[in-house]
């Protein structure tokens, strides 16, 4: 009998072992075909990396005979946005000959340079990374710049002097993508209080890390209309669905009269638990929550009304990216020096446009493998950064309906 | 009175007091904002800490780290939830099965650990990295969505009863039988433990094995919170073990008049309160985090330096 539980035990470790190596692989969503989970994990502490690799071999479209590696340094792949991010990546990839290589990370600096390292050890032709901090990025930079490969960050930018300054002369580091998280924080509380609202709460994450920028945009739109948050509650490091629960409780006991709680995180399934205390408590009606990262049910959530708005959808930002890559690499770059792309970000208000951003960013990618294309301009000649921008810039919904 | 029923009372006079007291203090600091009722508010809040809690109490009093906590309740929901999901069977089978899971991964680590002669904190990191990985293959990935039926676990009376129900588990288990017992002497003493015939790889497993049922009990609980679950990667699923320990301290300092059982239900609700009060005191998250490691060291202050100052009061009074 105890042999046999020994046996047991061995079998199902090795079950697990097998099982989870296999996981290592991550989750990578088919072509045209979106991850179930739209939430994002944007913080999350961790120490090792993981690798996949993802061969996009070359199709009768291929607008180059000459083959490119590049390196995809980020967060996750698991989630919507990482899930989506590596996906429109690795399609427009298809069109250039290009193999991508993925490293995630789960925003931790020290395997985050490690990522580069490998990379850079593998030969890749450049690298397209979303850094934890600025001081990854200088450090992401310099790595770049003594190898000789250009470096491309998506969803972030540098604004800290100091790293601006030790960055300046480094050629390799060709473009940030910012993707517009202060202002769609703004935009997003804006409109709330344009809509009549004065009785906002907050619930935010610890500091130190990208939420910061959109929760400064969300406490800025406040002071400029001389409002104040009626209450602030922080959830904890480990982002638990709980979490979402007890805050959402504590706020709406201590101020019932709240009209709307802002989420400046919903991932892990607090915007979901934000809402059912909501419902449970019976406020429903009183009380509506506004969210950064969108739940599943986005959709059913705003057409019942409890749901107010969403924004940080967009995943182009780091697609626009890898165009300005993927142009500078086949020697065509779009502009000279380093490209600033400050991103505007859509807010999802109303069940139309809910059911848009299912339909069109959700179950497939904004733009068609021909679109794609002709932002090469070695298919398009014509191409210019200027359209890049404006492409990005005047992004929406509704256009993308239309289109 | 007879000293036993005195100790009983003191006991629950501390039981009482301690979160009464707190409470008191927030009521008093902002006493337009906090009413009696949100007392019930917090009563309820702790119970999802203190099932964790309660499953871990074992692993820490006989002296095992296990960090493998947070991502054995994320695969007893993932997989309990899907599975219960898949089969028509409802709440009752997400119940059922996500305690069957989490036994079932508590006993895996355990023999694990047992098996490789490792320290625990190790088999326990990288049990949950397995795990982790496992929530991110299994049913693609996706986690799992459940629907709004399981959302009644975190609604009363149902929350009350179901933490009622794992207390007295935990109660059971800690104080009536001889495994909580052999815990505690492996927890003093292993030499000591052996010497009186306790089988310690046995009382080891069976310790993984109960915190792994109580993982699966906190799922189910969490799995009502929202009725979604994601999978999780790169460690994670770690920062969720921490609450507990807290509750878990908290407890082992008034162990002396107060049952450990439910002195770490006490230390839930005072760390609800804590969460109250800096809601009302409008403190930033940076103070939220300087007052749990405030209160973590003054425990561990308390903890260490109590039996000396008792004995040195009661050597004063003789």
């Amino acid at each position: 009998m105890k042999k046999s539980k020994k046996i047991l035990s061995v079998v199902m470790a090795v079950c697990i072992m097998a099982a989870s190596v296999m996981g290592c692989s991550g989750k990578t969503p088919e072509s045209g075909q979106a991850p179930a989970d739209t939430s994002t994990q944007d913080a999350a502490p961790a120490e090792n990396a993981t690798e996949e690799t993802a061969d996009t071999t070359a199709e009768d479209t291929t607008a180059s005979t000459e083959s490119y590696k590049v390196g995809l340094e980020i967060w996750s792949t698991d989630d919507a946005l990482g899930g989506h991010t590596k996906q429109i990546i690795e399609e427009f990839g298809k069109l250039w000959n290009m193999e991508l290589i993925v490293h995630t990370s789960d925003y931790a600096s020290e395997a985050q340079i490690k990522s580069i390292e490998d990379f850079i050890a593998a030969e890749v032709d450049g690298i397209i990374a979303v850094p934890c901090d600025e001081d990854t990025t200088v450090l992401m930079a310099e790595k770049c710049q003594e190898a000789g490969i250009p470096l491309v960050l998506a969803y972030r930018n540098v604004v800290d002097e100091a790293n601006i300054a030790k960055l300046e002369g480094n050629t390799s580091f060709i473009a940030e993508i910012e993707n517009g998280d202060y202002m769609m924080g703004y935009n997003m509380v804006q409109q709330i209080i344009d809509d009549g609202y004065t009785k906002i709460a907050l619930i935010d994450t610890p500091k130190g890390n990208a939420n910061d920028i959109r929760e400064n945009g969300m406490r800025d739109a406040m002071a400029d209309n001389n409002l104040e948050f009626v209450a602030v509650s922080t959830l904890s490091d480990s982002y638990e669905a709980i979490e979402g629960t007890n805050l959402t409780e504590n706020i709406l006991n201590v101020y019932p009269d709240t009209e709307i709680i802002v989420l400046s995180c919903g991932s892990n399934g607090i915007v979901d638990a934000a809402l059912a205390k909501v419902a449970t408590m019976g406020m429903s009606e009183t009380c509506s929550i506004a969210t950064v990262d969108a739940p599943d049910a986005a959709e059913d959530y705003i057409n019942a009304g409890t749901l107010y708005c969403v924004g940080g959808l967009i995943y182009n930002s780091a697609y626009y990216g890898a165009v300005i890559l993927a142009n500078y690499l086949q020697g065509n770059p779009l502009a000279e020096g380093r490209v600033a792309y400050p991103q505007v970000q859509p807010i999802i208000y109303g069940a139309e446009d809910a059911g848009l951003n299912q339909k069109y960013m959700i179950d497939s990618l904004p733009y068609t493998e021909e679109e794609m294309k002709n932002m090469l301009v070695s298919v398009n000649p014509d191409f210019t950064f200027e359209q890049l921008m404006e492409e990005g810039n005047t992004f929406s919904l509704a256009d993308l309906a239309n289109k | 009175m007879s000293d036993g029923l005195k100790k009983s009372l003191r006991g629950i006079g501390i039981a009482v007091g301690i979160p009464v007291a707190a409470f008191v203090i927030v009521k008093l600091i902002a006493p337009d904002l906090v009413r009696l009722s949100q007392f019930k508010s917090m009563l309820i809040q702790a119970i999802f800490p203190a099932i964790l809690a309660w499953g871990v109490m074992c692993e820490l009093k006989s002296g095992i780290w296990d960090f493998s906590v947070g991502a054995n309740v994320l695969i007893c929901e993932i997989v309990g939830g899907n599975l219960a999901k898949s089969l028509g069977l409802g709440v009752p089978g997400v119940i059922f099965f996500s305690a069957v899971i989490g036994t079932l991964i508590g006993y895996l680590v355990g023999k694990i650990f047992i098996m490789a002669k490792i320290p625990s904190i190790i088999v326990s990191v990288g049990a949950m990295l397995l795990l982790e990985s496992l929530s991110c293959i299994l049913y693609e990935g996706n986690g799992i969505r459940f629907g709004p039926s399981i959302l009644i676990m975190s609604t009363a009376p149902y929350n009350i009863i179901f933490g009622i129900v794992c207390a007295v588990i935990a109660w059971l288990l800690y104080t009536k039988r001889p495994f909580g017992f052999h815990v505690r002497l492996v927890g003093s003493s292993i030499n000591i433990a052996r010497q009186n015939g306790i089988d310690i790889d046995k009382t080891r497993i069976k310790i993984f094995m109960m915190t792994g049922l109580f993982c699966g009990f906190y799922g189910v609980m969490e799995l009502g919170s929202s009725g979604v679950v994601t999978s999780k990667s790169n460690m994670a699923s770690m920062g969720i073990i921490f609450s507990a320990i807290i509750c878990v301290f908290i407890a082992m300092t008034i162990e002396k008049w107060v049952n450990l059982v439910v002195g770490i239900y006490v230390g839930a609700v005072v760390a609800s309160i804590i969460r109250l009060t800096i809601l009302v005191t409008g403190g930033s998250n940076a103070f939220q985090q300087v007052i749990m490691a405030s209160i973590l060291i003054i425990v561990f202050a308390v903890q260490n330096n109590l039996p000396k100052l008792l004995e040195k009061r009661r050597k004063a009074a003789s």
